[in-house]
């Protein structure tokens, strides 16, 4: 019996496990193994206590939604195609179910037990918070990037606590190089090298956040009793020439595949378009004229539906998602082999639609 | 009826208040377990949410009489952490960042973990600070006896290599 031999047999009797007679017997007296099982105490007791330095709290559980019943369509198509119910009376249903749910929110605003909300927007220095905007309760981590023509930015947002006049933030914002815009946004890459910096946020002011690399940007929100539908900026009525999604769901037959609640996005250009990143089902880009490869679907209000290979899906959002007559018109891709595809966060943004909207992301 | 047993009954049935109990409890031992597996990242947070997610959704997948729970819990995180790295290997590190970091042995050993191959991370970390042993860490793991063995050893050796160069 060598040292060679009797190696692997020091990790199993650092583990307790029991060995054979020679293999004691050379560990016996063998320093070189001996100093081996030491290592390997010495490294264990250090990874142990390593392990005891990393305390992280608890965040919410992220997927709320999913604990509860499964979102059931067809039943609902059902009860609409068994029950006749003339439109005033489910208009009066209506107006008595938003009468109900205000007095709800407003008991319960009273009773001071509602969880506070930050609704928040931020942008470059000197142009209006609205492009980019969120809403996030205590101890959320959400995070997602801006990309501007001519200056990209990575940010990461976390909201750690919240009061009523003021909000606790970790913050990391990063210019980005140029040509990685529509690579994919990846936070781990793009930011996960940085620390997060605190902030206290006093609501009513403006909040300069320095960021890697040049430049500020500016944080403008305010605290809320509710969860806001509508995020800070975002026009509730939205122009003929502007896109606006609104706390989005992507559903396909009985599928709930996105539930975006709280965040929003805006695309008001004929270059842009508005872009829903679904896990496993790909990106999903929605303009309002037409594009090579894009099939025509249909928006109605909130409800948006095309079909696309085949599937059919529906975009709901919690406000419309265009101006002028409805229905009308839109155009839709879904590409399942986008670059984000590996990824498993939902995203919300803008997509660029024309190669001038592309040629400026990537050459700003 | 073991504790484990009970959890499981209750996540079968749905018992959302249940399992968020489950998860309140299991999560920073699951979070550590990925944050040394995967990095720094912000994403450790996505992949164990990710892992209780897997639980809720398919929870028929744990046998009681194969495992406990908490290893079953385990063994998703470790196969959601493989994936990530499938899809987003880690950027090499020089050696003059891994130098600079140093400042107590404990930091150099992370240092030292970190440098580790993800499947030697995992095999340490659970056996080191979870404390499982070679039967849990073959279904964990999903790999026979004798490579839990062997792999424990392997990593032992990379890492007591990679230390001992950086001290």
């Amino acid at each position: 019996m060598n040292c060679s031999q009797a190696e692997p047999f020091v990790s199993v009797l650092y583990d307790g496990e029991p060995l054979p007679v020679e293999i004691t017997d050379h560990m016996d007296g063998c320093p070189s193994c001996r100093a081996r099982l030491r290592s390997y105490c010495e490294m264990g007791a250090e990874l142990r206590l390593m392990a005891s330095k990393v305390p992280h709290p608890t965040p919410p559980f992220a997927f709320r939604d999913e604990l509860r019943p499964p979102y059931r369509p067809a039943r609902l198509a059902f009860l609409r195609a068994c029950v006749l119910v003339p439109r005033f009376a489910l208009a009066l249903l209506a107006t008595a179910l938003v009468a109900t749910s205000a007095s709800i929110v407003v008991l319960r605003a009273q009773s001071g037990t509602r969880p506070l909300w930050f609704q928040f927007g931020v942008n470059d220095v000197g142009l209006p918070p609205r492009v980019m905007s969120q809403v996030a309760h205590e101890g959320s981590n959400d995070g997602w990037v801006i990309w501007r023509v001519g200056n990209q930015i990575g940010v990461h947002i976390a909201v750690t606590a919240i009061k009523e006049k003021s909000v606790q933030l970790g913050i990391r914002a990063r210019k980005l190089s140029p040509g990685e815009a529509d690579k994919g946004y990846s936070p781990e890459k793009e930011l996960g090298d940085l620390q997060d910096h605190e902030f206290t946020y006093t609501v009513g002011d403006k909040l300069d956040v320095p960021i890697e690399g040049g430049g500020v940007l500016a944080l403008r929100g305010q605290v809320v009793d509710h969860q806001p539908k509508i995020a800070w900026g975002m026009p509730g009525e939205p122009d003929p020439d502007q896109i606006v999604l609104t706390s989005p769901m992507v559903i396909s037959g009985e599928t709930l595949l996105a539930n975006l609640q709280g965040a929003n996005s805006l695309a008001e250009d004929r270059n842009w378009g508005g872009r829903i990143y679904v896990p496993g089902t790909g990106q999903i880009v929605i303009a309002l004229w037409a594009s090579p490869g894009a099939v025509q679907g249909e928006a109605n209000w909130g409800d948006l539906k095309f079909t696309w290979r085949g599937r059919s899906y529906v975009v709901r959002t919690a406000s419309p998602i265009t101006g002028g007559d409805q229905p009308r018109p839109v155009w839709v891709t879904l590409d399942s082999d986008h670059p984000w595809a590996q990824g498993k966060v939902w995203m919300l943004g803008t997509a660029p639609l024309t190669p001038a909207a592309v040629q400026a992301v990537q050459h700003p | 009826m073991r504790e484990d047993d009970e959890w499981w009954a209750q996540v079968l049935g749905h018992n959302a208040e249940a399992f968020e109990e489950f998860y309140q409890n299991h999560y920073p031992r699951v979070r550590r377990f990925l944050r040394m597996c995967l990095g720094n990242v912000p994403a450790v947070d996505d992949v164990a949410q990710d892992t209780f997610l897997q639980l809720w959704r398919r929870p028929q997948g744990f046998d009681p009489s194969r495992s406990s729970l908490k290893a079953y819990l385990f063994g998703i995180a470790r196969k959601k952490a493989a994936d990530w790295w499938r899809h987003r290997p880690r950027p090499e590190i020089p050696p003059a960042a891994v130098a600079s970091g140093v400042i107590g042995s404990s930091l150099l050993l992370k240092d030292a973990f970190e440098q580790l191959r993800p499947e030697s991370q995992s095999v340490l970390w659970l056996r080191e600070v979870e404390g499982y042993s070679y039967d849990e860490l073959a279904l964990i793991l999903d790999i026979p006896l004798g490579t839990v063995k062997w792999r424990l050893f392997a990593a032992r050796e990379e890492l007591r290599r990679v230390w001992k160069t950086g001290e």
